[in-house]
């Protein structure tokens, strides 16, 4: 196993997984809680500077929450799959966050094919994708590797989602054309 | 001695008539007599039968022997009521929009039914609510049993056209009554602001025009400038100024130093939340703004080729202009892009007629809540026709005779579900004063004064004053949505 191989020192699970992952989720629901409700207190003009930074910072967090838990939890020993949940951690509570709202509208079934929809996918895949080349990077510089045969394919097939995913859901089209056959499938789902 | 004999007849209208007077005189006295009294019998006769034919008549007809006028309609796409440059909008210009309102009537409390495009649509082509024509959000299709007012004005000789956005759901509909039909299936119906193919009366046609607005602009005034002995009507339906919001190269950027005016509870960002991906509006919102208003700014500037060559035409005497937008927009209230819900920013459309036969109310706005169902009763009666056809609508003629005749009190408010947008289904009563808005799902229902609260912060439904109004208010919308047959 790749992972195994490289671990130097593997520390406690909850050192090498359970805080990081807590830690990057606890700064994605506070950034949250912040941007959501900065307007409503009289900061003067702070208000905005506030809910432009937290709002950017939101999205840019989610994407780049990969980045920040590679530099943690690679020096303490975390498998890939730990890795790789980690870094995703931000992003599955603002994945459960929009499903709990679809489903004040939209039944059950429309729901779980609401989670197929472009912005899910998109947001999906720009994440495998950024994982992908911290995977890359990891196993280039990682100093076990150098002796080993290295293994990229894998994190540049997942490097390859992002561009693909940019391409079918927001390029082609405009967006519209998977928009439209998303919908097809809707009206063949639930009409 | 004479000696005189006359005789009466009554005509089918029951009015009576001196048809003869026999005279006994001298003989050539007599001759003369009888020579006029011949051409007399002569044209009483030719009265009689034409007050008979004209009887026989039906209403409508008898109407159109008044020159009915031309009508041309223009709509378009997301133009909340507000973005007016009559009104002191700090960033766009509409001078043409600015010169109708002037020198028509603007109906300030001008809204929709359903606040989605092909909803609003078919509604203002039917006169009905979406829970009657049945195009109930982008996904339900156009019934071909629909009736539309185009319909009705060709039956009684009218030239009709349909240029512009369809996008109702389905097939591109076989319209009655429409001479010419011109529109576009691209993008599901939405179109493209730039090279956009058109469907000429069912044959793909390559666009003549860069920019959309100017095309469809163009074959207006084609079907404007026509030799016709008929009066016309033109509906002429813009994608303007729906996203991507673009406008023409030379227009691109005029607005890009004003400052905008943001609620506070907007920030550049808001777009980025899932519903608003969906609706196209991903960047910033200053630049989704800025792009909107110079599209409208653009719209503006065609539909003064539209006023230019009615009056090189010589035809603004007889001609109605009507402006409608098909929906409102929020541009970060109540942290909201798009449209859909029941605020006043998604629901509240401009509106301005310009009636030459109205000219003593030119300028005057009129207070009066309409509706975009309004619109086909409205044209029907401006045509001299009856509204046959089954409509929620009323018309607005009246208003334009008299701006301060009392309008409807309430009206009700539908929208549907239409997956994948999140935004639940929900039916409200607005009122002069009140709106009152029941979702469906966990939303907690929303009750607002408008008159202290306009911009619907304050919900009042768990306050005394809320939980007071609401009987009343409940039973108003059970009656409306009775008058509707729900």
């Amino acid at each position: 196993m790749i992972q195994e191989s490289v671990f130097i020192d593997r520390q406690p699970f909850t050192r090498r997984f359970l805080y990081p992952a807590m830690l990057v989720l606890g700064i994605w629901v506070v950034m949250n809680l912040i941007y959501a409700n900065a307007w409503k207190f009289d900061l003067g003009g702070a208000n905005r500077v506030i809910s432009w930074v937290c709002g950017l910072g939101d999205v840019i967090f989610r994407v780049l929450t990969p980045v920040m838990i590679y530099l943690i939890t690679c020096s303490r020993g975390a498998s890939l799959t730990e890795r790789v949940i980690a870094g995703m951690t931000p992003s599955f509570g603002w994945a459960v966050y929009q499903f709990y709202l679809a489903l004040g509208v939209f039944s059950v079934g429309e729901t779980l094919y609401y989670g197929f929809s472009s912005a899910f996918l998109f947001a999906f895949f720009v994440l495998i994708s950024v994982t992908g080349l911290c995977e890359l990077v990891f196993r280039l510089t990682a100093k076990q590797h150098r002796q080993t045969k290295k293994q990229l394919l894998g994190p540049v097939m997942a490097i390859l989602m992002g561009p693909l995913s940019v391409f079918v859901l927001m390029v082609w089209g405009g967006g519209v054309h998977f928009f439209y056959v998303y919908q097809e499938g809707y009206k063949l789902l639930f009409h | 001695m004479s000696k005189t004999i006359s005789c009466y007849t009554v005509d089918e209208a029951g009015t009576d008539n001196f048809l003869l007077r026999y005279v006994m005189e001298e003989p050539e006295m007599k001759k003369n007599r009888i020579l006029l009294m011949a051409v007399v019998i002569f044209f009483n006769l030719l009265l009689c039968t034409a007050v008979a034919a004209g009887l026989s008549l039906p209403p409508n007809a008898r109407a159109r022997t008044i020159e009915p006028p031309n009508i041309i309609f223009i709509l378009t796409d997301d133009h909340r009521w507000d973005a007016l440059g009559l009104l002191g909008h700090p960033v766009v210009e509409t001078p043409n929009l600015d010169r109708l309102c002037r020198e028509g009537v603007r109906f300030k409390n001008a809204f929709v039914t359903t606040s989605l495009c092909s909803p609003s649509r078919a509604s203002f082509l039917t006169g009905q609510y979406a829970s009657s024509h049945g195009v109930k959000n982008n996904l339900t299709p156009w019934n071909n049993d629909n009736v539309t007012f185009l319909e009705r004005l060709k039956t009684a000789g009218y030239d009709t056209s349909f240029i512009g956005k369809w996008h109702m759901p389905g097939e591109l509909p076989r319209l009655r009554g429409v001479d010419q039909f011109i529109t576009f299936t691209e993008q599901g119906g939405q179109g493209r602001y730039f090279d956009c193919p058109l469907i000429v009366d069912g044959v793909e046609t390559p666009s003549r025009k860069h920019y959309i607005t100017e095309e469809l602009t163009d074959y207006a005034l084609e079907f404007i400038t026509r030799e016709r002995e008929n009066p016309f009507c033109l509906y002429l339906s813009h994608k303007a100024v729906h996203h991507q919001f673009l406008p023409p190269p030379h227009i691109a950027g005029i607005y890009k130093d004003r400052k905008l005016p943001l609620p506070p509870e907007a920030d550049t960002w808001i777009s980025w939340n899932v519903d608003h991906l969906y609706c196209g509006l991903i960047g910033p919102l200053e630049r989704t703004y800025r792009n909107y208003m110079e599209a409208l700014y653009a719209t503006d500037i065609e539909i003064g080729r539209v006023l230019t060559k009615v009056d090189e035409l010589g035809m603004a005497d007889n001609t109605i202009i009507i402006y409608f937008g098909d929906n409102g927009f929020f541009f970060g209230e109540h942290r909201l892009m798009d449209k859909r819900w029941a605020y006043e920013e998604s629901i509240r459309v401009p509106c301005i007629i310009r009636d030459p036969r109205h000219k003593a109310n030119k300028g005057k706005v009129a207070h009066q809540m309409v509706l975009n169902v309004d619109l086909a009763p409205t044209i029907l009666e401006m045509a001299g026709l009856d509204p046959v056809m089954r409509m929620a609508g009323q018309s607005m003629v009246p208003f334009l005779k008299d701006v301060s005749r009392p309008g409807r009190d309430a009206w009700r408010y539908e929208y549907f579900q239409d997956f994948p947008y999140r935004i639940p289904e929900m039916e409200a009563l607005r009122t002069t004063r009140y709106k009152y808005i029941e979702y469906q799902g966990r939303k907690p229902w929303e009750l607002f004064d408008l008159r202290v609260d306009p911009r619907e912060q304050h919900n009042l439904m768990d306050t005394t004053e809320g939980r007071n109004l609401l009987p009343d208010l409940q039973k108003r919308l059970a009656e409306l949505r009775k008058e509707a047959g729900q």
